[in-house]
């Protein structure tokens, strides 16, 4: 096998798929990254068996010409290290038995290789291509979801995932921790969608993360979702993820959002923002978890913060619709969902003092935050 | 100016015994746990048993020997709680700014007080002085610039003494002693220190701090510090109110070599620790557990997760550091369950029934308990262990009836 390739195609290569290896691996070929060339075309190839990547170049781009067939595996590290660091702009690679020959200017590197044949498949074919969407769109939907996933010492670890739930031509992104649940949908239009089957499934945190650093933000780039009872694959014009699911139920969080609201507020969203993330610098610091306090009036919020650090009080102006209330909540919770939030007024929808508060952009039906007080005690 | 007054109660739980009941004045008295168990030691040698070699925490048989004709006294924590607390009345009397640093130590820092009292030694004399007259009990005080340096004085002469140690003293004064005199250095950590050739605190405190720091972490900053008798903290009267972490252990009437045993054991000891934090409205996050060999070789090891007060979380959370610390065969001696971080008790409400489920059937067997006694209701997993069973079945908190011969279930 030999080629040659830009420094910058294979910096942007290498960065792309190395946060797939897996840094400690009884498998030693997995901290290695696979180059695979055929006739127009190079492939880098990175995975820790739970998720794995394939980044393309195409020899039309002018930043690769392929001289030799083939494939080999090389660590991963020493390879990221060096390329920053190579001094001239094309970098020629040449493989002989278990040795990569690197060669840059008068800069010369020899590397021991792996055989590629043991490294195993990123992209399983017998996936059907389901359905098409906006990269962008994406990354804003996870944004907005995967704060509410639960972390790794939760007893259901289904739960430290995202669910991807499409059904009816709605793709549902969904993450919640029992406390909380973060819910964001998106219609695809009929002449979009390519029939498509519904499918349910949850996808590690950490692959969603890796595609939010990956998908690009240009208004029309696309990808293509395919899933599978036991994996999903995410693939774009140059890159292709792929990534086991995860299994368990998932609660019904359509049926656990419907719920009858008694008071209705709606605030100015980065107002009620500043005056809870006030509040939590006392919440956080004392030994009350980021309790605060709402008290919702005729024309006002009061949210309110007391430890034994100090109390803090602060008033929201907004319009109030039903029954006075008085909650509690853990700020951190409304931090991280109003974080998310770009449009400037808010709803908020409770019911009763041990009810959820449902968060809504207004105007909005398709991005909604529920969260579960904390029960007060006696001696509010 | 030395500003900082360490008093320090000689032989407290000895001496509460011997104020109390003046017929055991000038006696061998030793306050020592049941002679029956394995936790026989002796917690205080008065000093008239010291005389014969008889030290904490030396065996109850041992110290028959070195003084047969000692009295032994089982401790009644009752009187030590309440004549500590009046000791801390009388320090209080001198100086608002008292730290309460154990039940028989305490800190002052009497700056400001010279006008009132006279200077710190005069003051430490009227302390001695108001402490023997009101409570009929002895203490050592210690008379520094610096907290550390004045509970290092307060060490170098027993009984009823005054020990005034500046700053320029250290060299001549602590220097030439053994590295395991200075405060916050264990015997274990002293081990390690002489393996590195490190003897007296002089040695410590000419060693750099960057290589201490290498091999202790933080605390070998400190080490070097102390060493060097620096110390910045300042007396604080509020130290130690709010409770940092809650925990209970067990030295364990015999070894235990399988992990069923330990499992019982640490279920029992979940329970007790849940129970107390429940009581007192708090939640805590971070489980530890200790676990000490029959080599006295003792390891603790913690876990987090989020927020809790049920005897299932903390139990769960300790089996599983039980299972990837303990290879269920060197045998145990003691085992411990503790937890921290600690944030007053909120009710956060769940989506899952089993959170709210939970929380419940804690509080409805603590009610049950607190009526009729910790006998009454226990899991079943804990009617496994005869040993176990015996010790919570025969004992009660408030003298609520308990159940009695319970068989194992075959």
């Amino acid at each position: 096998m030999r080629f040659s390739i830009s420094k910058n195609q294979l910096i942007t290569g290498i960065s792309t798929v190395e946060k797939f290896v897996p840094s400690k691996s009884t498998v030693s070929i997995l901290t290695g990254i696979k180059f695979a060339a055929d006739t127009d075309s190079l492939r880098l190839s990175a995975t820790d068996l739970e998720m794995g990547i394939e980044y393309n170049v195409k020899s039309e781009s002018g930043e690769l010409s392929i001289q030799e067939e083939g494939s080999f595996v090389i660590s991963s590290k020493i390879l990221s290290e060096i390329s920053r660091r190579m001094p001239g702009d094309m970098v020629e690679f040449a493989s002989k038995e278990n040795t990569v020959f690197i060669t840059s200017g008068d800069f010369n590197l020899k590397l021991p290789c792996f055989d590629a044949e043991d490294f195993p498949d990123i992209s399983k074919i017998d996936l059907s291509e389901t359905i098409v969407l906006k990269q962008r769109l994406f990354k804003e939907m996870i944004k907005q979801t995967i704060f509410a996933r639960a972390d790794e010492t939760t007893s259901r670890p289904q739960l430290t995932g995202i669910l991807i739930d499409y059904k009816n031509h709605v793709l549902n992104m969904v993450a919640l921790d029992g406390f909380r649940v973060a819910w964001r949908y998106e219609e695809q239009l009929p002449e979009e969608a390519n029939n498509p089957n519904d499918f349910r499934v949850i996808v590690p945190s950490s692959t969603m993360l890796e595609i939010s650093r990956i998908f690009k933000d240009d208004e029309d780039a696309d990808f293509k979702l395919y899933a599978a009872s036991n994996r999903v694959e995410f693939k774009t014009e140059n890159v292709l993820i792929s990534s086991r699911v995860l299994e368990g139920d998932f609660i019904d969080y359509a049926k656990v959002m419907n719920v009858e609201p008694d008071t209705i507020v709606k605030v100015d969203t980065s107002d009620f923002q500043s005056a809870v993330e006030r509040a939590n610098i006392i919440a956080r610091e004392g030994n009350r978890n980021n309790l605060v306090i709402f008290n919702i009036s005729d024309d006002f919020i009061e949210v309110k913060a007391d430890t034994e650090l100090g109390s803090i009080s602060d008033k929201v102006f907004c319009d109030v619709e039903g029954e006075k209330l008085t909650i509690a909540f853990n700020a951190s919770f409304f931090i991280d969902a109003l974080r998310t939030i770009a449009l400037p007024k808010i709803q908020l929808n409770f019911s009763g003092s041990t009810g959820p508060c449902i968060i809504t952009p207004e105007g909005v039906d398709n991005h909604k935050n529920f969260i579960l007080p904390v029960k007060l005690g006696d001696n509010y | 100016m030395l500003p900082i007054l360490h008093v320090d109660m000689n032989a407290f739980y000895a001496s509460c015994h011997q104020a109390k009941d003046p017929s055991l004045k000038g006696k061998p008295i030793l306050v020592a746990g049941d002679p029956k168990k394995r936790t026989g030691i002796i917690l205080t040698a008065s000093y008239e048993a010291r005389r014969y070699g008889v030290k904490t925490a030396m065996p109850n048989w041992q110290a028959k020997q070195l003084c047969p004709h000692a009295i032994f006294i089982k401790p009644d924590y009752d009187l030590y709680v309440r004549t500590s607390q009046k000791v801390m009345e009388i320090l209080g009397k001198f100086t608002p700014l008292v730290e309460v640093f154990s039940i028989d130590e305490a800190w002052l820092d009497v700056t400001g007080c010279e006008g009132l009292f006279g200077d710190s030694v005069t003051i430490a004399h009227k302390i001695q002085e108001a402490i023997r007259t009101e409570l009929d009990l002895s203490c050592s005080i210690g008379v520094s610039s610096n907290k550390l340096l004045a509970k290092m004085a307060s060490d170098l002469k027993k009984p009823n003494a005054i020990t005034v140690l500046s700053a320029d003293d250290v060299p001549r004064m602590l220097w030439p002693l053994p590295v395991d005199k200075l405060f916050g250095v264990g015997s274990r950590m002293a081990e390690h220190l002489n393996l590195m050739n490190i003897k007296t605190i002089g040695d410590l405190a000419r060693v750099p701090q960057e290589l201490l720091e290498g091999v202790f972490g933080l605390n070998g900053r400190y080490l070097h510090l102390w060493a060097n008798g620096i110390d910045t903290s300042t007396v604080d009267p509020h130290a130690g109110e709010d409770a940092k972490s809650m925990g209970h252990s067990i030295t364990l009437p015999k070894d235990i070599i399988s992990y069923e045993e330990a499992e019982t054991v640490l279920l029992s000891l979940s329970e007790q620790v849940g129970r107390r934090i429940r009581r007192e409205n708090y939640m805590g996050r971070t489980v530890t557990i200790t676990l000490r060999d029959n080599t006295f070789c003792t390891i603790t090891r913690s876990a987090t997760v989020s927020y809790t007060n049920s005897t299932e979380d903390i139990y769960n959370l300790a089996k599983k550091l039980l299972y990837s610390n303990w290879d269920g065969k060197t045998p145990l001696r003691l085992l411990g369950v503790s937890i921290s971080q600690l944030v007053k008790e909120f009710e956060q409400k769940s989506l899952f029934d089993n959170d709210e489920k939970k929380r419940k059937l804690n509080k409805v067997i603590d009610q049950i308990k607190d009526k009729f006694g910790d006998g009454a209701i226990f899991r079943a997993k804990l009617l496994n262990d005869e040993e176990l069973n015996r010790r919570k079945l025969g004992k009660s908190d408030n003298n609520a009836p308990t159940l009695r011969g319970i068989k194992r279930i075959k």
